[in-house]
């Protein structure tokens, strides 16, 4: 996918010299970001969180995912260093030997196998997902990408379980499934995605994950239509005249759009700006791609096929880089009319288009609305500590263990290695998890020493490829 | 005549493949969890009537059933679709038979659908107890397999039948004044007739 987007950009560069400098003058501009944010989670004792916020918002978000794996943890209060994947191994492979026997027998191996108390059913429910889930990120399929996917699917299955069995309140439902794979494809690290799962199905998520989705069709009723009116109210009479019910964007608002969207860096810098606002913003964005398409809405005749597959299609239509100015449109919106606001706009609403009653009037009266709850205190947080403090602070309490020491060292390097890599602005291609990356950094290291000793010319030798891939 | 069909039944049991298979002919290994309804149109002719088929496919997880009526609230058919490889997904066909004539009433048009016929091996829904069902609730079986292109055609065609054999007599009956179909389906009936040139349809509605 980086390969791809990198012809892209070569071949814009040599057609248009307009474009080219366009181009360059983004790359300055992500270059500078990157820097940014880097000194937001290094430089300081402790990480400002609504610097990050502001970041993670503002034009392309978080920008790529090495920088991704250590702000989405800090966005949700969630200490990356104490997660250990050693402890998943055997929750995934419990998982593996689930998903390849059929009905009750994998079922059984899974329960066997872990301590796991998750209803049997929602175990089918998630293996039938899971099994078809990461395919539609992946345009060409090799063998070997097949069998990563393979590798990769079982992990999304054990994270989901995981979250499933710590939490029993949450319910699972179809989509949650592309979350989880987002989450897991940007941290690489199964422990480290469970504990940010575990932070948003209880916030962002906990509307869709209740028992039903009552909660959540209840919040659209009550800001969809009411925003339109105030905005849109010639698009609010074609929608209404085309019978057509706002639950089109249950998909959008229940997977973040990751089950919409087929561009994986689009999907990311969503999340970079959902994690690090209010729960409400997905609803918001979703009113702003379709006030952003009003004209194309209008053109479409008002009947109920037609405005429900045209509004359905939207999201693919949108480029990748207009999305950045859809989210600052959303967010002037939720600044204007705040989620508080929505239930006064809703009466009014229904005042007007809805004098026998409605959907949103019965919303109005009804008990379970999920999108209006307070932020947890994780969410409106000033600051954080910053990884390098709680380094030093492992490092004063673990005086002598000299497997404590060892691990921190290696920590270290690793977030030496992609501090380096990330602040020189170049692709990283990276193992799966950190024993990958060990291994091969060694093999690089080792085949460096033998073309050495082999006595090759120091041209071929090219050190930095040799070392990364 | 436009007739829309919805598809229901369980999750995973291959409707949105039936209905890739049946209108693109195209089939796909790995077809992603549906979440968000979709359709697509088809143009048949059963016997001397051109139809257009709308097909709705919808979401199988239980929780997203809340949202079903807006999709076969005016529907005229609808095909249940169970695996033949799990049997609670037949359980899923009774709920569904029970749901729609409550909700639609008697005049929905229903055939089932045994999907994954290609692995009669692992058949586990018995063949007796779904024909004795079927027959039970007045509706058509079929055994079908998205994969092989197995029974769709049969299957739709039948369906089809039964909608415009409906259709004409509910259009009868309205000429009479006995019974006057739904407002908004008469209005893309009108539509769809100016274009096809159909008697029947026109001359009740205009």
């Amino acid at each position: 996918m980086v390969g791809s987007m990198l012809k892209e950009m070569v071949a814009t560069t040599v057609s248009h010299p307009a474009a080219a400098a366009a181009n360059l003058l983004q790359q300055r501009k992500d270059s500078a970001k990157r820097t940014e944010i880097l000194k937001c989670l290094r430089c300081s004792s402790t990480v400002s969180l609504w610097r990050l916020r502001e970041l993670a918002l503002t034009s392309g978000g978080l920008l790529d995912d090495n920088l991704r794996m250590l702000a989405w943890p800090k966005l949700l209060g969630v200490r990356r260093l104490d997660c250990n994947d050693s402890d998943y191994f055997n929750l995934y492979s419990a998982y593996n030997a689930a998903l390849n026997e059929s009905g009750d027998v994998g079922v059984l191996k899974f329960y066997s196998r872990t301590k796991c108390n998750v209803d049997r059913k929602m175990i089918e429910q998630v293996k039938r997902d899971v099994s078809r889930s990461l395919w539609h990120l992946k345009p060409s399929e090799s063998k070997r990408s097949a069998a990563k996917t393979k590798k990769k699917q079982s992990a999304v299955g054990g994270c989901i379980l995981k979250v499933l069995d710590e939490e029993p309140d949450l319910n699972y439902y179809q989509g949650f499934h592309d979350v989880v794979s987002i989450f897991l494809i940007t941290l690489q690290s199964p422990h480290l995605t469970t504990s940010c799962l575990l932070r948003t199905t209880t916030h962002h998520f906990g509307p869709s994950m209740s028992p039903s989705f009552a909660p959540l069709t209840t919040s659209i009723n009550l800001a969809l239509f009411p925003l339109l009116s105030l905005l849109s109210p010639p698009l609010l009479s074609h929608l209404l005249l085309s019978t057509v019910e706002p639950y089109f964007l249950i998909s959008w608002l229940i997977t973040w759009f990751s089950h919409d969207l087929k561009n994986l860096p689009t999907i990311q810098r969503l999340y970079d700006a959902f994690l690090s606002s209010h729960q409400t913003l997905p609803i918001y964005l979703s009113l702003t791609i379709i006030l952003s398409h009003t004209d194309f809405l209008l053109k479409t005749p008002p009947d109920f096929s037609s405005i429900h597959s045209a509004l359905c299609s939207l999201p693919s239509k949108i480029n990748p880089p207009e999305w950045d100015g859809l989210l600052l449109r959303s967010i002037q919106i939720m600044k204007k009319h705040p989620p508080l606001t929505l239930p006064n706009l809703a009466s009014t609403y229904c005042k007007r288009y809805e004098p026998h009653g409605g959907k949103v009037t019965s919303s109005l009266t009804s008990s379970s609305v999920g999108l209006i709850t307070s932020p947890p205190s994780w969410l409106i947080n000033d600051s954080v500590p910053s990884d390098w403090v709680l380094i030093k602070r492992r490092k004063g309490r673990s005086k002598g263990s000299r497997k404590r020491r060892k691990e921190i060292v290696e920590f270290e390097e690793e977030e030496g290695w992609i501090i380096a890599r990330t602040a020189s602005g170049r692709e990283v291609k990276r193992g799966g998890w950190r024993i990958g990356r060990v291994g091969a950094v060694g093999v690089g290291v080792a085949a460096g020493l033998c073309v050495m000793f082999w006595g090759w010319e120091w041209e071929y030798f090219n050190l930095e490829y040799g070392f990364f891939f | 005549m436009r007739l829309k069909v919805v598809l229901l039944g369980e999750g995973r049991v291959g409707k949105t493949s039936i209905l890739f298979r049946y209108i693109r002919n195209e089939f796909q290994e790995k077809q992603q969890s549906t979440l968000q309804a979709s359709y697509m149109d088809k143009r048949i002719k059963v016997g001397s009537v051109d139809a257009q088929l709308s097909v709705w496919d919808t979401a199988g997880q239980e929780r997203f059933h809340a949202l079903g009526p807006i999709y076969y609230r005016d529907a005229d058919g609808a095909l249940l679709v169970y695996d033949i490889t799990d049997s609670e997904s037949f359980t899923k066909v009774r709920k569904w038979v029970k749901e729609l004539r409550k909700i639609v009433g008697n005049d929905i048009n229903i055939v089932i659908a045994g999907n994954k016929i290609d692995l009669e091996r692992n058949r586990q829904v018995s063949e007796a107890e779904v024909l004795e069902y079927a027959k039970s609730v007045g509706a058509s079986h079929f055994y079908t397999s998205a994969k092989q292109n197995l029974g769709l055609e049969e299957c739709f065609n039948e369906l089809a039948t039964k909608m415009v054999a409906q259709n004409k007599a509910k259009f009868a009956g309205g000429v009479a004044g006995l019974g006057v179909p739904k407002g908004g389906k008469s209005k893309l009936v009108v539509v769809d007739d100016t274009g096809g040139g159909k008697k029947s349809g026109g001359g009740s509605c205009c």
